[in-house]
Order: structure tokens, then C-alpha cells, then sequence
């Protein structure tokens, strides 16, 4: 959860002076800067041992009172679950509507009337939960159709505001989980030829990765709205996320191996729909931000990485949609090239934007895709393969590294020379 | 936050409740104000982490006759004509038009065609209380009471296990 939702402005100032003591740290281990001007502006980002704890325990009480609202809110769906005959349906679903009732009414009170914003904010994340808790009771009670396409959706439409009105970044978390897994249940409806087809796998991934392509386009245009600015990275790790998932199961040489592509399966509007409303506001978006950013160069350099990161992800849905075409075994390898590549520019974007999180997704994929290709491509081409494939994709990195190194060397030697000269 | 915003967050939690209590309205008036016809099936038992333990039900009328399986494609609308006999209702007429009028005592239920040949009419699915689905499962003999209403839209209200209305 975002410390803007605390309503204490000491704690961004805080971020941003700690933030800015690493930094000076780096420079003058990198010889950058002198062990005087580094303490120089080591002082002048001070930050107080109040405002380090007072910060801390912010986030602190934060998390752990969402914590406990996911217990809880596990808690009651498990409650539902169990489909206790004790009561009538009727006075379950009284009770179940009455405590999301006064969940709200809690949370609210607690956040914006008695000021405990954390706590408030957590209690209104367990009356979102338990608003899909009821919506699946009712559901039970009715004997719907188990995984009912419509259930999550809803559940999605009902949340979604909130996110918005409480400027939650928890509460949107939990609506992009109920978005995607929304859109899971409907893919049900997105052919009428069932799932034994293999091909619509694919089709489904195409489909998923230009919703993860909108989704990064919105994160960036919030990433220009002074109220929902800490809504953009939830947004963007969710785009990436899906993209990167997409890709890693496109990946895997087994899929490729084993299934027939020759039949097209029968896709429904509503499959061509998703697509069209992607593209379409992924391209509205991405316009309406250029325009934000026309009249000012600095910020144009920002729209040219927003457009290539959705056309990268659009780009390896229709790389998706080749592959299927050709219908060929090897196909498999483009994909665990375009995850290396990946891998490289988020690390590079990571720290030259100094955005930690797509280091991290970049490891977490790259260990994720190394480890299940090692055991993939020993068993399917025999282990002699396996050997030669690591090594020569490891010599590569290497190689890679070093390149990078000397770039890097030659650039501090630039500014060494050019501070000397001044 | 600002009044509109409050304003803006109860009118969203109040439209949660309506929702809420529309669906369950609907669900409920369907139930209440249709045919209530018994339908031969078979059960299978297992378990959703959202709703607990369930009884997948499958229905004899499920099934098009062979010599009319070439007048529905996959996705279709199917309209079942039922008719009851003895206990248990049985199909007479499979159309793919409801606007066929209905005879004296029949009864249509919509469902729509699957890739698999059968037809899905969207009550597969019967919630128990925990530990209590196996009773359904080894039935030698299961009938599932279903209320249509005016529109061919079914749901399930119980089952009969061995000639007797299930109650764990």
C-alpha cells in the first residue's frame, strides 16, 4: 500500500532522502564524487532516526493489516466453501452481505473519519473480498454452474471503483487479479470448439498478451496523473507479468513438439472483441499521452520507451501468430531468445530509469526460464545438448558482461577527465 | 477524502449490495415462479475452492438423437421439449426455434450445443455440504429436480438419491 494513502506527507520526503543517501554512497565508492562532497550531500539529504522509524512502522502497520485481511477474507470464502447446512441459505447470505456491509462502513470510519488510514484501507480490501465471497454464495445457493464465466467479472466490475475512490493501490492489485482471472473464466466463451483443440492455447496467449500490452499503456498514462501516479507501476507489472508468462509458456519446446496447429479453431466474438478493445486502448492511451508530453523533449524520450515496451509485447503476440502458421518444432527457440532479450532490457531499463521492479521480474524470469529449460531441453535432445546449449548461452552472457564493463569504465573515465579539465 | 468522494464510495458499495441482492432476487423468482420438472441423471463428485464440494450432474436429455445431430453446430441454442412421464420428465423434441408453441403439459428447457455433442443447459453443477457428496456419487439411482421458468432457463433446486430427496 502507497504511504500517500497514510495522509503523512513526512514519509515520501523520507523515501526520497534515504533513496538519495545510497546514491551518494555509490557515486563516491565509484570514485564519482570526493569523501567531503559526498558527506556534504549526505547532510543535506538528512533524514531523522524519528522519521526512519515513524516510516518504517507506517509500512510496517500496513502490511501486516493486509495480512490480515487476506486471512480473513481466506477465511470466510473457506467458510462458504464448506456449505454449512446449519443455516438456510437465505441467512447466510443475509449475514454475508451484512458483514461486507459493515466492513466498508468500518473501514471507511477508520480511515477517513478517526484517521487510521492503514488499518481502514485494509478493512475496505476484506469487504472487497467479501463482496465476491457473497457473490459466489449466492451462486452456491443457486446451484450456478461452478466456475461460472460471469462470477469473477462481476466481482472485478464491483471493485475497480474503489480502487479509484480510496486511491488504493491493494484494492487494485486485488481487482487486476480479479481482472485476469475474470478473463480466464471467460475464455470459456472465446471458442465454441472446446479446449481439447491445442491450438487455442496460443490463441488465448495472443489474446492475453495484448491485454497485458493495454495494461502497460494505462499504467503509463497514469504514471502523468499527480493522484493515481503510484497506480502506473501496478499497471506496468501487471502488463509485463502476463507478457512474460505468455512468453515462457511459448517457450517451452514441449508445447511445440507435441500438438497439431492445422485446424483454426472457431473463435467467438467476444475472443475478437478482447483483441480489438486491447489494441484499442492500448493505441487511445498511448496517444493521449504523446499529446501530454508534445510541446516538452525530455519527457517525448519517456513516450518512446512507453511505445516500445507496448510494441514489444504486441510484438511477440504476432511472433505467437507466425509460429502458429508455420507450425513448426523449432519454434520454441525465438521465444526463449525474446525472454534473454527481455531479461537484458529490463535490467538495462531497470537501473537507467532507476526502477528496481523490473530487475527483480527480469531475475525472477531468468532463473524461472534457466532452471525449466535445464530439465526441458535435457530430457527432449539428451543431455550432451543440454551441456553445449548452457555453455554457449553462459559464454554469451559473459562476453556480454564484459562488453558492458568497458563501456561502463569508459564512461566514468569520460566524466573523470571532464571534471579534471573543469 | 472529500464529500464526493464519500458520496462516490457509499453509492459504489451500495450498488455492490443491490447487485447482490438482484441476483439473488432473480435467481429466487426464477425458482419461485417456475415448472418444476425431475430430470434423470448421473453424478460425479468433486471439489471448487471458492464453493466447496459439488456433484457435476449430467442429464439422459443431454443427449441429441443420432439423427438430429446434423441440424445443430457447436455453440447453438437448443430447445428441449419435455414431457412428463410417470415420475420423470422426458424429452420429446429438440428444435433449435423457441417460437415453436409449446403442446398441453410441455415444458421447453434452452441449453446450448457443445463441441463434446451433448448439450450444456447450465446446471451441471450441484453444491453440497463438506464430506457429504459421496452419498451422490454412489447412487444407483439419481433424479435432480430442476425449475424452469417461462424462458427455458433451469436451475437446479435439489436431487433425489434413491427415490429420496437428498438431506445430509
Amino acid at each position: 500500500m502507497d504511504e500517500r494513502e497514510s495522509g503523512a506527507p513526512v514519509s515520501d520526503t523520507t523515501k526520497f532522502a534515504m533513496r538519495m543517501r545510497g546514491e551518494i554512497e555509490v557515486w563516491r565508492a565509484e570514485g564519482l564524487i570526493s569523501s567531503e562532497l559526498a558527506e556534504t550531500l549526505a547532510n543535506r539529504y538528512q533524514t531523522t532516526e524519528v522519521h526512519r522509524r515513524a516510516f518504517g512502522l507506517s509500512r510496517f502497520s500496513s502490511i501486516i493489516a493486509i495480512f490480515g485481511t487476506v486471512l480473513v477474507g481466506l477465511g470466510v470464502i473457506g467458510l462458504v466453501a464448506v456449505n454449512w447446512d446449519g443455516l438456510s441459505g437465505f441467512a447466510k447470505m443475509g449475514l454475508l452481505i451484512g458483514f461486507t456491509t459493515a466492513s466498508y462502513i468500518v473501514g471507511w470510519s477508520l480511515a477517513y473519519r478517526f484517521e487510521f488510514p492503514r488499518t481502514g484501507i485494509a478493512i475496505i480490501l476484506l469487504g472487497a473480498i467479501l463482496f465476491g465471497a457473497s457473490i459466489h454464495l449466492i451462486a452456491q445457493s443457486f446451484n450456478v454452474e461452478v466456475n461460472h464465466p460471469n462470477l469473477v467479472i462481476a466481482w472485478f466490475v464491483g471493485v475497480i471503483p474503489l480502487a479509484y475512490i480510496t486511491r488504493s493501490k491493494a484494492v487494485l492489485v486485488l481487482s487486476m487479479i480479479l481482472l485476469l482471472s475474470g478473463l480466464g473464466f471467460r475464455s470459456q466463451e472465446w471458442t465454441t470448439t472446446g479446449f481439447d483443440d491445442g491450438a487455442i492455447l496460443f490463441w488465448g496467449l495472443i489474446a492475453y498478451m495484448l491485454v497485458g500490452g493495454a495494461l502497460f499503456a494505462i499504467g503509463r498514462l497514469h504514471a502523468r496523473l499527480t493522484e493515481y501516479q503510484h497506480f502506473a507501476r501496478v499497471y506496468e507489472i501487471w502488463g509485463f507479468v502476463i507478457a512474460g508468462i505468455a512468453t515462457y509458456i511459448l517457450g517451452s519446446m514441449f508445447l511445440w513438439s507435441e500438438l497439431e496447429y492445422s485446424d483454426f479453431p472457431t473463435l467467438t466474438l467476444e475472443y475478437w472483441a478482447t483483441i480489438a478493445f486491447s489494441v484499442a486502448v492500448s493505441g487511445v492511451v498511448t496517444y493521449v499521452g504523446y499529446r501530454w508530453d508534445a510541446t516538452d523533449t525530455v519527457v517525448s524520450a519517456r513516450w518512446r520507451w512507453e511505445v516500445s515496451g507496448v510494441l514489444a509485447i504486441f510484438g511477440i503476440a504476432l511472433l505467437t501468430l507466425v509460429g502458429l502458421f508455420a507450425s513448426v518444432s523449432w519454434f520454441w527457440l525465438p521465444f526463449n531468445a525474446v525472454i534473454i532479450a527481455a531479461v537484458v532490457a529490463m535490467v538495462n531499463a531497470g537501473i537507467r530509469f532507476n526502477r528496481n521492479y523490473l530487475v527483480n521480474i527480469a531475475f525472477v524470469l531468468f532463473s524461472i526460464t534457466v532452471i525449466s529449460r535445464y530439465f526441458e531441453i535435457g530430457i527432449e535432445l539428451g543431455l550432451l545438448h543440454q551441456a553445449m546449449a548452457y555453455i554457449v548461452a553462459g559464454v554469451l552472457l559473459i562476453a556480454m558482461g564484459l562488453g558492458l564493463e568497458r563501456v561502463r569504465r569508459r564512461i566514468i573515465g569520460d566524466i573523470r577527465n571532464r571534471s579534471t579539465v573543469s | 477524502m472529500t464529500n464526493t468522494a464519500t458520496r462516490l464510495f457509499f453509492a459504489v458499495v451500495a450498488l455492490q449490495m443491490a447487485g447482490l441482492v438482484v441476483f439473488a432476487a432473480v435467481k429466487q423468482y426464477a425458482v419461485a415462479t417456475g415448472t418444476e420438472v425431475i430430470l434423470q441423471g448421473a453424478p460425479v463428485d468433486p471439489r471448487s475452492l471458492m464453493q466447496g464440494d459439488y456433484a457435476i450432474l449430467d442429464y439422459e436429455i443431454a443427449v441429441v438423437p443420432e439423427d438430429m445431430k446434423t441440424e445443430f453446430a457447436v455453440g447453438d441454442d437448443v430447445i428441449v421439449v419435455l414431457i412428463k412421464k410417470d415420475e420423470v420428465w422426458e424429452a420429446i423434441r429438440y428444435l433449435n426455434d423457441d417460437r415453436v408453441p409449446k403442446g398441453n403439459g410441455e415444458v421447453f428447457v434452452r441449453g446450448r450445443m457443445q463441441s463434446n455433442g451433448r448439450i450444456d443447459f447450465g446446471i451441471g453443477t450441484y453444491f453440497v455440504p463438506e464430506g457429504t457428496g459421496w452419498e451422490i456419487e454412489r447412487a444407483q439411482d439419481l433424479k435432480i429436480r430442476v425449475s424452469v421458468n417461462d424462458d427455458g432457463d433451469a436451475t437446479v433446486t435439489g436431487v433425489i438419491v434413491d427415490g429420496e430427496d437428498f438431506s445430509p
